[in-house]
């Protein structure tokens, strides 16, 4: 049939799994992807692509940020008033703004899931196809995890607003609470004893340039070893299942549609599952690549959806002189700051500290933990890539009971908190503040 | 049909009907694509819908860093905004003193209801004719209390006269015998200097207040009945002539930091 389209417009249909395959290796930007994949691993059940939006809502914050940066003046005398002109004469800056903060919030709550995911599937497990080390992503993923929170706490300052100054002159009480190195912690993070110019200018830098950087050339590793480890924890699964049922043809020479590099001892060729799995799997020209299009379209559709429907908050500027009553963290944060509270007590003449406790202890415990987590889970490897296994039945049940109680305390902190951190019901509403006229 | 390694691409979900994801993904996509569009129509028209129908204007006053777009909606050259200012626009042209710092408001604000500060997080409201009438007083005596932020070291000016004669409260109830003021009288109780300073949040309003909980009003009661909001309070009681608590609460209202350039400063 002849093809009908235009010339200039370059277009690709690929007529064999070996020009689908030549296509990926010679693209720079496809090569990110891998040259067949599983229909299991491709499926939304195994992962809910959770990963892949968390990527993307990455993108957009990186295109929206961009353009903000445009507008945007990192000085304590002009960074509201930008804030301000991006809300009334930017031609869609308003939407911009609220399309950024949105992805910013999902961003948060997607790379949670994520990790909820990893969890639950088991699919951190060390136990792999010879060449694969899953924990090292497991790390990498903590480690994009505390980025992603930095990033959204750096981003927090920028505006300069009463909620932007109280939440970070909070953030640095906590850290100012960690034993020998508090104060040290606190001069680094604000580059001063207080909230100011150099710790706007520092939150700036690594809002905009050195936080993303990181978080970029992270993701890159996370994609590069998803690879090596022989795709996700499921895909193994699915070579067990083959190989049981003995369907798998023996290792076809000369492909070329096969992981990069090697592994001593065998070649990744000989062991890639994908490889014995040519019945279980697609290629990724067309299927990966306008899978993960669609799911970029909808992740950028609902941001600028939501963009529209929920504005980005700007409270007063930043007031040094009038502590908000409460001063409450962002939501994801809340679960510690109830905490601190609920271990801020006094024994006899001893005052808990539960800035210390609560803000620094707690989470680095439960960081080391996660970390940990590969090494002290026992179960079986037929247990990785498997939702709810029943090997593993209590480690979830523990991981979900703390995750519970983690959401149980953000909506507390969120509802049911007012003036001194006291309980208030929902309904009752304070009276609004007093004004000057 | 090209056979690159023996399979037929058909067999392995390449080409033709057994793409079998081509129908989802590609439905997910059409879905997306449409809310996108959706998404960047509903943009434009709210755009459209909130921008000033006369277009964007706006006094930059660059020693102040300060914009002020109300000139947007009210056009400095209009018969009625010439007739309402008079002869104040000689001493303090428009392009040089823009309009929120007589009036309050929002400058930056290009709708109406966030240019004249009646959204919340906005700390100076426009001082107009409903905010003047909830506090017993006029527009222009309530303007006084702005205008008095830069003319407060003179004891007389035009214009002002509930301001002129509260001044003259001060010198005669001898405020100093227990106040300071700029670092003159006596320390036996709170510094006025910059009394309007305090924020509307550090003010305590008795339980069962009535009225408007505003800083105004709270020194409106205060210098009517001192013990009424600050339980024994050692503040004297004045039989005060009718508008002269009013009066004497927009002076300490006035009495606020403001950092301006010479030029701004009356002599
Ligand atoms: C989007 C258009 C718009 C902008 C911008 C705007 N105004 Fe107005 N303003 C109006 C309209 C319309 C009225 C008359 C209707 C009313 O009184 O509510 C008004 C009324 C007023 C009044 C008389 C109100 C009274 O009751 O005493 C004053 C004073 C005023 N504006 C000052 C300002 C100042 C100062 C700014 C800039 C900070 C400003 N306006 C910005 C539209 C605007
Ligand atoms: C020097 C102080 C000063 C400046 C600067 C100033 N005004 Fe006024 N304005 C006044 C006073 C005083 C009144 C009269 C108030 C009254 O009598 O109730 C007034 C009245 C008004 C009114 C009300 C007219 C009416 O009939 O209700 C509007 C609207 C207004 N000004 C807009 C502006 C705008 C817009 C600017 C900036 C371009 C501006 N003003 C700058 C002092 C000022
Ligand atoms: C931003 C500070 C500022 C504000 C606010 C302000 N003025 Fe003035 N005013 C000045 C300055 C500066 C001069 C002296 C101008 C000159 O000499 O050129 C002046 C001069 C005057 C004069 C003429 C000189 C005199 O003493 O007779 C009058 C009258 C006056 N102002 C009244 C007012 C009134 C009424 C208001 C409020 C509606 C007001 N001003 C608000 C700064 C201000
Ligand atoms: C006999 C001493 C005395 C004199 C005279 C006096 N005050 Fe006071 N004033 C006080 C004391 C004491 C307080 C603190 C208790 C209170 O707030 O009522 C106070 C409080 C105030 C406050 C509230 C300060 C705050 O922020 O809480 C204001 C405003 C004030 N005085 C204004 C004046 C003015 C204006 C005059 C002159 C007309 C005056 N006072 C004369 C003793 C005095
Ligand atoms: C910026 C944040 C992150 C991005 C952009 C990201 C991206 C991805 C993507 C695209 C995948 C492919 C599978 C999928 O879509 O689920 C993936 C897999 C994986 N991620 Fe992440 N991730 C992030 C954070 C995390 C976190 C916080 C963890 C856990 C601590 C984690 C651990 C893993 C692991 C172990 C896999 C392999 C899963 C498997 O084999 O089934 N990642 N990641």
């Amino acid at each position: 049939m002849k093809d009908r389209r235009p010339e200039f417009v370059r277009h690709f249909t690929p007529r064999t799994p070996r020009e689908a395959s030549d296509a990926i290796v010679r693209n720079f930007l496809l090569h990110a992807f891998p040259a067949r994949i599983t229909r299991a691993a491709l499926g939304w059940r195994a992962s809910g692509w959770l990963g892949t939006i968390a990527l993307h809502l990455f993108l957009v914050l990186s295109l929206t940020g961009a353009v903000l940066l445009f507008h945007y003046i990192p000085s304590v005398e002009r960074a509201y008033a930008s804030v301000k002109d991006l809300e009334f004469i930017v031609s869609f800056g308003t939407w911009l703004r609220a399309t950024h903060r949105v992805a910013a919030h999902l961003m948060v709550a997607v790379v949670v899931a994520h990790l909820v995911r990893v969890f639950l599937t088991g699919a951190y497990k060390k136990e792999g196809a010879p060449g694969a080390f899953r924990p090292l992503n497991w790390w990498i993923g903590i480690a994009l995890l505390l980025l992603t929170f930095l990033l959204s706490f750096t981003g927090y300052l920028l505006p300069w607003d009463q909620l932007a100054y109280w939440a970070v002159t909070v953030g640095a009480q906590i850290a100012a609470s960690a034993p020998l190195v508090g104060e040290a912690l606190r001069e680094l993070l604000l580059g001063g004893s207080s909230v100011g110019q150099p710790t706007l200018l520092r939150f700036y830098v690594l809002h905009c340039f050195l936080l993303p950087g990181l978080t970029a050339a992270l993701v890159a590793w996370h994609m590069w070893r998803l690879r090596k480890d022989g795709g996700l924890a499921v895909t193994d699964r699915v070579a067990d299942a083959a190989r049981e049922g003995a369907r798998v043809a023996p290792p076809a020479p000369g492909k070329t549609y096969t992981l990069m590099g090697s592994t001593p001892g065998a070649t990744v060729q000989a062991h890639a599952p994908s490889l014995l799995l040519e019945r279980e799997s697609v290629t990724a020209i067309p299927a990966v690549v306008r899978r993960s299009l669609a799911v970029f379209c909808a992740v950028l559709a609902v941001c600028s959806l939501l963009g529209l429907l929920l504005p980005a908050p700007l409270e007063e500027p930043a007031n040094p002189a009038v502590t908000p009553n409460p001063a409450k963290a962002p939501w994801y944060f809340l679960w510690l700051q109830e905490l601190v509270s609920l271990l801020t007590f006094r024994v006899g003449g001893f005052v808990v500290d539960g800035a210390f406790l609560g803000g620094i202890l707690l989470p680095g415990v439960l960081v080391g933990l996660l970390a940990a987590w590969p090494f002290l889970d026992r179960s079986p490897r037929e247990a990785a890539g498997v939702w709810f296994h029943p090997s593993r039945r209590r480690q979830n049940r523990v991981f979900l009971a703390l995750l519970l109680a983690a959401v149980a305390l953000m909506l507390v902190g969120t509802f049911f908190r007012g003036p001194y951190w006291a309980w208030v019901w929902p309904w009752e509403t304070a009276p609004p503040p007093p004004s000057w006229v | 049909m090209a056979v690159g390694d023996g399979a037929p691409a058909a067999e392995l979900g390449v080409t033709g009907d057994r793409d079998e994801f081509r129908r989802p993904d590609g439905r997910l996509l059409a879905a997306a694509g449409a809310a996108l569009l959706l998404a960047l129509l509903l943009a434009v028209l709210r755009e459209a819908a909130t921008a000033p129908s006369e277009g964007l204007d706006q006094i930059w006053i660059e020693p102040l860093s300060r914009v002020d777009r109300c000139v947007s909606c009210h056009r400095a050259d209009a018969p009625a905004f010439l007739e309402a200012h008079g002869d104040l626009l000689d001493a303090h042209p428009p392009e040089e003193f823009g309009c929120t710092l007589c009036h309050g408001g929002q400058g930056p604000a290009t709708r109406q209801a966030d240019a004249h500060g009646d959204v919340p997080f906005w700390e100076e409201p426009l001082l107009d004719t409903r905010r003047a009438r909830i506090h017993g007083v006029s527009r222009a005596q309530l303007m006084e209390m702005r205008c008095n932020a830069c003319h407060r070291a003179q004891a007389e000016v035009r214009g002002m006269p509930t301001l002129n004669a509260a001044k003259q409260q001060v010198e005669r109830k001898r405020c100093l015998r227990c106040h300071s003021i700029g670092g003159e009288g006596a320390f036996d109780a709170p510094d006025l200097t910059y009394e309007g300073d305090k924020h509307p949040t550090h003010y305590a309003f008795p339980d069962g207040w009535r009225g408007p909980r505003t800083a105004l009003a709270w020194h409106v009661r205060h210098f009517t009945d001192p013990a009424a909001v600050v339980p024994g309070s050692a503040m004297p009681t004045w039989i005060l002539p009718e508008g002269q608590a009013e009066a004497l609460a927009l002076l300490v209202l006035s009495w606020r930091r403001l950092d301006l350039p010479p030029r701004y400063w009356p002599r």
